[in-house]
């Protein structure tokens, strides 16, 4: 609408202007004048070309040329849209006239056909004339009309014509003027439109998030977009004929010198380049370098378009680091290790993977995992993948069963699988590590052999102690048998003996003499002499063989009773002492009572005649040991035959004086050793003898 | 007239049937002893058969004393054979045996003797056993039902 407003204002001046014109008095002398005013005229419009806007521009001109007889003007503008004009500017006509000519075909009236001619028309005598195409200015009454394309840059704009009311025609230096008017008007449009169409540019380029500046031949910025100041920060007014790498302080892939170079062989550069902002930070950007070249297809300067990819490059490096970190985990990797796809392809594998199937990565990556599978496993192999696709988890492969992989040479070796479920933007993948377990199964099999050989050595050793054992046990029943013959075969006999003599003593005593008596005596004493010593030796072996539990002992209750059971260890025949408290001993009553007794009928037995034996019993402790002394005033033992007295059938005195078999203190040693203890004894012949038994010492009594 | 039960003494040795019979007079035992020497005539004799079938000349016996080392079958063989028979459950058996021997003795009181004397080397000590014997088992002890008629 505003052009039609400017339609309609430029049509009032002009009829007003027309009329005051028409009557000016200088109006007679219009050439000089005219040339004077077309100076002027000129000048200014040179002037509001820099800046002006074009209709404004075309209606000075009109007020102008009004002087020299102009009436009336038309300027039509091409439609985009082509092959017709629109009326944008007139003077001298009303606004219903100017409505008829509204628009403008190609080809139609004056200006339609200069338009399709590009070539000016000139006019004379309009009123004479017959042609259709002056139909129009013929009935405004215009006798002279000159109509010029409005042509720069090899384009049409539109047209520009001037008519008159008042001469014939125009003398040939004012279609000279007004073709250069039309020139002049031609270039300020296409200025303009220039201009806006470079605004529209610079507005897209400012609503783009991209830096865009543009530098000179000079390198000196022209243009600084809104995408720069917002990413660099500084205004476009602060860097306006700055150097942008300089200011920037660019930091490219390559020396400077050879950017240029490429960029001017090439017209285009692109690069990644490190920049610096106003406020000092660092960015990576993506620079791309386009050359921007005027209407004469000369270099005109560089469009540079810069991306910030300072994140986008983080998060890459970060990817990168990443990968590359994974990778060296995988190609680090003790075992082998590959990756492959739900469909089964091997998409990455380690050097460990080459190694131990001797295909190299080439061969193997693309291909599916059963390439190293042994053939009779591959059937049931991509059923068993996929399943394990469908609930993947971390486990080892083959539930326990031994696993076998296939070389390349189609040997095949034992081997472990982990798996390792991976989600990646691929899809779920696997990540298998495969160990070789030839090494470990040979040490298995060399160790269950080991095993088997220790087994068979033991079964051996075993089989070995069992003949052994059973050949002592032979042995033993053997000695058993002869303690049960010793005992009952050979007591038999002497029980005869021994019997039978007193039998005869007591039947028939008064028939014998006193001799004879006497020898039957001592056969009764000999055969229960052997008897006691075949019994000891019994005793003996017994206490040598039995196996024995062994529990706390009350001492002082065990001695009291066996003294309480013998008449000979009590007065008159015996004085005992016993100095308490007794120590508890851990042992075996029986044999802690035949030791005791064996003691103690040494002692009342080994005195000189006439002499009471005493005795004094006191126990002692040593540590967790407890020591039973029994002390007697007894003929004593000769030192040197301390350690004899307990070896069996040893005496150290006359049988006649004192009567015993040489096994008691034997059967005491041997008693006191099965329970664990020891004995001993310390003399002096004459000044009696302090026997000792040490045992352990007895938690509880 | 009342029946005299005798003493079915099982010894081999000649000696000590002998010293048994003597201790017996000293001791003033007056039962009939009827005398086996092997193991199997123990069995025999109690069990009624062969030569012993005739129970007026064998009765059976109020009281075994049994050897432990026979010819045939031994004196624990002969006791396990007694307990096993229902009729003689709860006839005296003493074993008289020369020897003590610890196992011997366990297993003799496993297979239900009523004692264990084992026999002394003295002939004086012997007749002090049977007079003990006497008085516990004839004069202090209630035997069993058949066992009454001792004097």
């Amino acid at each position: 609408m505003g052009t039609r407003s400017q339609i309609e204002r430029s049509g009032r001046n002009t009829a007003s202007l027309g009329r005051k014109r028409s009557v000016r008095p200088k109006a007679r002398r219009p050439s000089e004048t005219g040339v004077q005013r077309l100076q002027v005229l000129s000048d200014a419009a040179r002037n509001l070309l820099a800046t002006g806007n074009p209709l404004e521009l075309l209606e000075r001109i009109y007020e102008g040329l009004s002087v020299v007889g102009i009436d009336f003007y038309f300027h039509f503008a091409v439609e985009s849209r082509g092959n017709c004009m629109k009326l944008r500017a007139s003077g001298g006509i009303s606004d219903d006239e100017a409505q008829k000519i509204i628009t403008l075909e190609f080809g139609q009236a004056v200006c339609g056909t200069v338009a399709r001619d590009l070539q000016a028309v000139v006019l004379a005598d309009v009123q004479r004339s017959d042609e259709p195409m002056t139909q129009f200015i013929r009935g405004l009454g215009i006798r002279a009309y000159a109509c010029h394309p409005l042509l720069a840059s090899g384009r049409l704009f539109g047209t520009l014509s001037f008519g008159t009311r008042r001469h014939n025609a125009f003398s040939p230096e004012l279609i000279d003027t007004t073709r250069a008017l039309a020139d002049m008007f031609a270039a300020a449009i296409a200025r303009k439109e220039a201009e806006e169409a470079l605004a529209e540019r610079a507005r897209l380029l400012d609503q783009t998030k991209d830096a865009i500046l543009v530098r000179d031949m000079d390198a000196r910025i022209t243009f600084w977009n809104r995408g720069a100041e917002v990413l660099y920060g500084w205004t476009e007014k602060e860097t306006l004929g700055k150097v942008p790498y300089e200011l920037l302080r660019s930091e490219f892939p390559e020396p400077l010198d050879q950017v240029l170079a490429k960029f001017k062989r090439d017209n285009f550069w692109s690069g990644e380049v490190i920049q610096t902002t106003k406020d000092g930070r660092r960015i990576i950007v993506l620079a791309r370098w386009t050359i921007d070249r005027n209407s004469q297809g000369e270099p005109a300067g560089v469009i540079q378009s810069q991306t910030d990819i300072t994140e986008r490059k983080k998060v890459e490096q970060s990817l990168d680091e990443t990968a590359a970190r994974f990778r060296l985990v995988v190609e680090g990797a003790p075992n082998g290790m590959v990756m492959v796809d739900r469909r089964g392809i091997m998409t990455l594998v380690n050097a460990q993977m080459e190694r131990l199937f001797g295909y190299t990565s080439a061969e193997m990556i693309g291909q599916p995992i059963e390439m190293l599978v042994p053939e009779r496993y591959r059937k049931s192999h991509p059923g068993q993948r996929q399943s394990f696709f469908h609930s993947p988890e971390v486990r080892a492969m083959g539930h326990g069963r031994d696993l076998f992989a296939r070389r390349k040479d189609g040997s095949e070796f034992p081997v472990e699988v982990g798996l390792n479920p991976a989600e990646t933007p691929d899809g779920t993948v696997v990540l298998a590590a495969v160990i070789d377990i030839t090494q470990r199964k040979r040490m298995e099999a060399e160790l269950a052999k080991a095993h088997e050989e220790l087994a068979g050595h033991a079964r051996n050793l075993e089989a070995t102690v069992a003949e052994r054992t059973a050949h002592l046990e032979q042995t033993i029943a053997e000695l058993e048998g002869v303690s049960y013959s010793l005992s009952h075969d050979m007591r038999a006999p002497l029980r005869t003996i021994h019997s039978f003599a007193q039998i005869i003593l007591a039947e028939a005593g008064e028939k014998l003499g006193p001799v004879e008596s006497e020898l039957l005596k001592k056969m009764i004493s000999a055969a229960s002499r052997l008897d006691r010593l075949i019994q000891d030796v019994l005793i003996y072996s017994r206490v040598a063989r039995e196996s024995i539990q062994l529990k706390p002992l009350n001492v002082e209750q065990l001695l009291r009773q066996i003294i309480h059971e013998r008449p000979d260890f009590q007065p008159p025949k015996a004085e005992i002492e016993i100095q308490l408290p007794l120590e508890p001993v851990h042992g075996h009553e029986a044999y802690l009572t035949q030791c005791i007794t064996n003691l103690l009928d040494n002692a009342v037995k080994f005195v000189r005649s006439g002499t009471l034996p005493r005795i004094r019993i006191w126990s002692e402790q040593v540590g967790d040991l407890v020591r039973l002394w029994f002390e007697d005033n007894g003929i004593g033992i000769p030192k040197d035959a301390s350690e004899r007295v307990f070896g069996m059938f040893q005496r150290v005195h006359g049988e006649l004086v004192y009567p015993g078999t040489g096994i008691g203190l034997t059967i005491v040693r041997k008693a006191v050793e099965r329970m664990g203890g020891t004995v001993g004894v310390e003399s002096e012949p004459g000044r009696g003898s302090r026997f000792w038994l040490q045992l352990p010492r007895g938690t509880s009594a | 007239m009342m029946t005299v039960h005798p003493i079915l003494h099982v010894e081999d040795r000649e000696e000590d049937v002998f010293l048994l019979k003597y201790a017996f007079s000293r001791a003033e035992i007056k039962n009939p002893v009827q005398v086996v020497t092997d193991g199997q005539m123990a069995i025999d004799y109690l069990a009624g058969t062969g030569k012993f079938a005739d129970r007026k000349t064998f009765p059976l016996p109020c009281m075994v004393l049994l050897d432990l080392k026979l010819p045939l079958k031994m004196g624990l063989e002969v006791l396990e054979w007694i307990r096993q028979q229902p009729s003689l459950k709860s006839l005296i058996v003493i074993v008289l045996s020369s020897s003590i021997f610890e196992g011997d003795i366990q297993r003799a009181y496993q297979l239900g003797v009523n004692a264990f004397l084992v026999k002394p080397s003295d002939a004086n000590a012997m007749a002090d056993m049977c007079k003990a014997l006497k008085h516990f088992w004839f004069t202090y002890n209630q035997p069993p039902v058949e066992c009454r008629e001792f004097h």
